[in-house]
């Protein structure tokens, strides 16, 4: 039960200079439900969006399991590069300052060539896209096809990706839409659905990949309570299932209830992890104690 | 002979130049619009390219002279009159070998009428790329991002995705720019096609009716372009209704015996 399906190593992302993963790591088992709780600009998002590769990580890997074999995503070979040619010229103007000999320049120089020569692409991926289609993810903003009906949101991505038949994608589509409770609004458009029935499409339209991961990024946030209840009992089964889920949530309560570990995040660092009752009952850093103390006190 | 008399002598002497003139029009205006629409979905996806950071140099150098060149094609054909357009297009392209004049003719079809089309089809299509940016870049973020988290690419996306919504939400501004065209096209007479304002100068070169025919195709003129803002109308309110584009049956059948 215990197996490996995605592990990340070190990730770290900038937007410029301004730090947003600063060296994340994260193993997921098969079954495991994960949430991600942490204030907002802790980079929650952003660390989705990196697992789906919406976002290219600029340092790190991520590994991929599938059942036959595994991928490696790395990116971080062009900003090293880019690191390496910034800090040689860098070093070679404060050599010109000092008015040091051509020799030394020329040193500095091949120095920096060989760094470079050193550095292969290390990014082993074949095809991104079916990697993509493998951790598949659920908006904040539902995000579903506006042209095309409930059942068509469901298998496009099915045939164009999967390259399933037409008939083969519309039974998953509609098991699918049935486990979630949906199969009435099968040919409804999409703006003619509540906000917690998209929610359920856009969970619907994620399982159809049969996804290794599900990735929840505030599928709650957008809702109103009344919504918020029928979107995660949906979660809910889905875990009771065996789903492996990684949810960035709000949702004090319900991420105590569903997961089986809890990563606190803040300025783009893991400050704890480990198993809810543990992180939420007796948190050991200080500043998860406050950020759970005002959200728990303010859900109360 | 009063005007009412030689309006109906006009139509009955050279109906079928005026018939000819409609048809050329026509011809022009759907041509115009139809191709432009398809150069300016290329340009508009030229222009829109974006170049990534991470880029390989030669890619990076690509994408910026695309960019260029189709920023180029647009401003220079919506900065210039299209009579001018014309008259360079029509005398310049001796230049390279192209002899308009001497192609063969049939029934409307000859050199002129090549040229004009290669012309409004070009103009417009300048417009159009400006009239599909706009449409592209009004579509909302996530149906992009939600559509590559699926792992479709983006050629998939693009055109399963977002440039279906595009064209839906700038349908109205494209049947108008057909509208225009219906119009503009009478400047193409500077080079001597025939089309329905040019019939006229044909129809009245004897008799010297000139008011009563500019009468005849400004009301021919009107016609056209009521038809097609009618059109337009119609459209824009079945796409803004409600369930326009739901077929209830669709999918029902196979729901019941899933059932």
């Amino acid at each position: 039960m215990n197996k490996l399906i995605l592990s990340i190593r070190n990730l770290k992302k900038y937007f410029d200079n301004n730090v947003v993963l600063d060296g994340i790591s994260l193993d997921v088992n098969k079954g495991d439900v994960i949430s991600i709780i942490g204030s907002s600009g802790s980079g929650k998002s952003t660390f989705l969006r990196c697992i789906n590769r919406l976002e290219d990580s600029n340092d790190g890997e991520i590994y991929y399991y599938d059942d036959k074999k595994s991928y490696r995503i790395d990116n971080s070979a062009y900003y090293q590069k880019k690191k390496i040619k910034s800090d040689t010229r860098k070093r070679i103007k404060t050599l010109k300052i000092k008015k040091a000999s051509k020799e030394e320049i020329f040193k500095v120089k091949k120095e920096g060539l060989n760094q470079l020569k050193s550095l292969k692409n290390k990014n082993d991926i074949v095809d991104i896209n079916y990697v993509r289609s493998k951790v598949t993810m659920v908006f904040q903003n539902f995000n579903l096809f506006n042209n095309m009906d409930v059942l068509e949101n469901c298998i496009i991505a099915q045939r164009k990706v999967l390259h399933r038949s037409y008939e083969e994608a519309k039974e998953i589509a509609l098991t699918q839409l049935k486990r979630v409770g949906l199969q009435d609004r099968v040919n409804y458009r999409v703006n003619e659905i509540s906000g917690g029935q998209k929610q359920r499409v856009a969970i619907a339209r994620a399982l159809c990949m049969n996804p290794e991961v599900l990735l929840f990024d505030e599928p709650t946030s957008a809702l109103d309570p009344e919504m918020v209840g029928e979107v995660l009992d949906v979660i809910k089964e889905l875990s009771s299932e065996g789903m492996t889920m990684i949810i960035v949530t709000h949702e004090m309560k319900f991420a105590h209830e569903v997961s089986t570990k809890v990563v606190f995040l803040d300025q783009g660092k893991v400050l704890e992890e480990g198993d809810p009752e543990q992180v939420f009952n007796n948190p050991k850093n200080s500043r998860t104690k406050e950020f759970l103390q005002r959200y728990i006190g303010s859900n109360k | 002979m009063s005007s009412w008399d030689k309006i109906v002598k006009l139509l009955e002497d050279y109906y079928q130049t005026f018939l000819n003139g409609v048809i050329s029009t026509l011809l022009l205006a759907i041509v115009g619009t139809g191709i432009g629409l398809l150069i300016g979905i290329i340009v508009a996806l030229g222009r829109n390219i974006k170049i990534k950071e991470t880029d390989r140099f030669i890619i990076k150098i690509l994408k910026r002279v695309t960019k260029v060149l189709a920023s180029i094609y647009v401003n220079f054909f919506r900065g210039t009159p299209m009579m001018v357009q014309a008259m360079i297009i029509f005398f310049g392209s001796s230049l390279f070998g192209i002899n308009w004049t001497n192609m063969g003719s049939w029934w409307i079809f000859n050199g002129y009428m090549y040229c004009g089309l290669f012309v409004i089809t070009i103009n417009t299509g300048a417009y159009m790329s400006e009239i599909i940016r706009s449409g592209l870049n009004g579509i909302d973020k996530g149906q992009e991002e939600a559509s590559r988290s699926l792992g479709m690419s983006y050629w998939k996306t693009m055109f399963l995705v977002i440039m279906p919504q595009a064209l839906r939400n700038t349908l109205p501004t494209i049947l108008n720019e057909y509208i225009v065209n219906v119009k503009d096209s009478s400047v193409l007479n500077v080079i001597g096609l025939t089309e329905l304002y040019a019939s006229v100068s044909i129809a009245t070169n004897k008799n010297y009716f000139k008011v009563e025919g500019y009468i005849i195709i400004a009301i021919i003129y009107l016609v056209l372009t009521l038809l097609a803002t009618l059109l337009v109308n119609i459209i824009q309110r079945k796409l803004d209704g409600k369930k326009i584009f739901i077929n209830p049956f669709k999918h029902t059948k196979e729901v019941i015996s899933y059932e």
